[in-house]
């Protein structure tokens, strides 16, 4: 059981303090978050995918499992970012799930233009968000399966 | 001298259309405005409410025990707020919602619309004595999904204002005059004074305590918003113990 979880990376993308404390305490207590790396803006977040800047060195193909994604991001917008990944092939098959407090249908049809791989409205309310990013925690790391490279 | 008159006539004439073409572009950019405030403001307020309902919930579930009574209770009221808050966010969001698209006008079967209503409501009225008599509702025209939000927070009132009585009277009824169709929602419930029945519509005004009936208070704005879009009227009677009868109207098309 103790190795079921060594593989884990999760790269969250999000500059909010709080929503990024609030999402890792949660998947810490589902010991989700024991590789996971956080970064605050969407410049950083690509710079990491992509091996450059600051992670001059690192390999694309080092990919995580799951990228968690906010939308209002400094700098680089997430939806920048989610279009740069989707359209490189190198870094295509990388699931991206949003996580936003937007529920508006025109953010939510934009990332799917892109193609994100699920669109999470964050809630706002304590039982609600820690069942969501639970849920949400153990399907893309546990129940989903990703495609293997050949 | 005619024909002077007559060609300074057109001249105002046409000023004042595209004074009025001018006016109308101003109104639509205004409400533009305001809808994508309404989201903005609601969007962005819940960042941080999020953060002070779940920390302050963190700090209930994790050092609860190391609080006194007092201490607890101060974070429940903190945490109440936040809900509250919540509240008020969804609801903002949803009045802003009810006017923002096209109306599509269909033929309604009311009374069927009525009763899927009261079904759906089923659930929150269980357990209490409710009595509903949904006499004969003629067809409408109207925005189907517009006028079923009317039905809805009209009966869902209805329910929760009658909750002191042991045995709730609903009764919901429609008539058709001339050039309109109106329909009409009574209950037995706890009423409301007169004097403050032009308050009732308006967006975020309540009448009775928070304690006493939850809620925002935005249900009614969102039927005067809907009605108003159709054309129709809103209106409402009652008195302090002796319950409450809502109307709206919808204007019957001449085709």
């Amino acid at each position: 059981m103790a190795d079921v979880h060594h593989e884990v990376e999760i790269l969250l993308i999000e500059d909010s303090l709080e929503d990024a404390e609030l999402t890792i305490r949660v998947l810490k207590e589902q010991n989700l978050a024991n590789r996971l790396v956080w970064l605050k803006n969407g410049a950083a977040g690509l710079d990491f995918l992509f091996g450059r800047g600051a992670y001059a060195g690192r390999g694309v193909a080092e990919a995580p499992r799951l990228v968690l994604l906010d939308l209002n991001l400094p700098k680089i917008s997430g939806l920048e970012v989610l279009q740069q990944l989707k359209a490189d092939p190198r870094t295509r098959k990388i699931p991206v799930v949003v996580l936003s407090s937007s529920t508006q249908d025109k953010d939510i049809l934009r990332t799917y233009d892109l193609g994100v791989n699920s669109y999470v409205s964050k809630p706002v309310h304590f039982e609600e968000f820690a069942a969501v990013v639970t849920q949400m925690g153990l399907y893309w790391m546990l129940i989903n399966k990703p495609p293997k490279e050949s | 001298m005619v024909e002077e008159c007559d060609s300074d006539l057109r001249r105002v004439n046409l000023q004042l259309q595209q004074r009025v073409a001018e006016l109308t572009q101003q109104l639509d950019a205004a409400a533009k405005d305001l809808e994508s405030f309404s989201y903005s403001v609601s969007h962005d307020l819940r960042a941080p409410l999020r953060a002070i309902d779940n920390f302050s919930s963190i700090l209930h579930k994790e050092y609860g025990d190391k609080l006194d009574e007092e201490g607890r209770r101060l974070i429940a009221v903190v945490r109440k707020n936040a809900g509250r808050m919540g509240m008020l966010i969804k609801d903002i969001l949803a009045f802003a919602h009810a006017g923002d698209r096209e109306l599509i006008l269909a033929d309604i079967n009311l009374e069927a619309l009525a009763r899927d209503v009261l079904e759906e409501l089923q659930p929150s009225f269980a357990g209490r004595q409710v009595n509903v008599q949904l006499h004969e509702l003629p067809h409408i025209r109207g925005d189907t999904a517009a006028i079923r939000k009317v039905l809805l927070n009209l009966l869902a009132n209805a329910i929760k204002f009658t909750r002191p009585r042991e045995l709730a009277q609903i009764e919901i009824r429609a008539a058709v005059t001339g050039n309109e169709s109106i329909c009409a929602v009574r209950d037995n419930g706890v009423g409301f004074e007169p004097e403050y029945g032009h308050r009732l519509f308006g967006i975020f005004q309540r009448l009775h305590d928070a304690e006493e009936f939850e809620g925002t208070g935005v249900g009614l704005g969102i039927v005067k918003r809907i009605i108003d879009k159709h054309g129709g009227r809103v209106w409402a009677e009652g008195s302090p113990g002796a319950g409450a009868t809502f109307y709206f109207s919808l204007p019957i098309a001449n085709t």
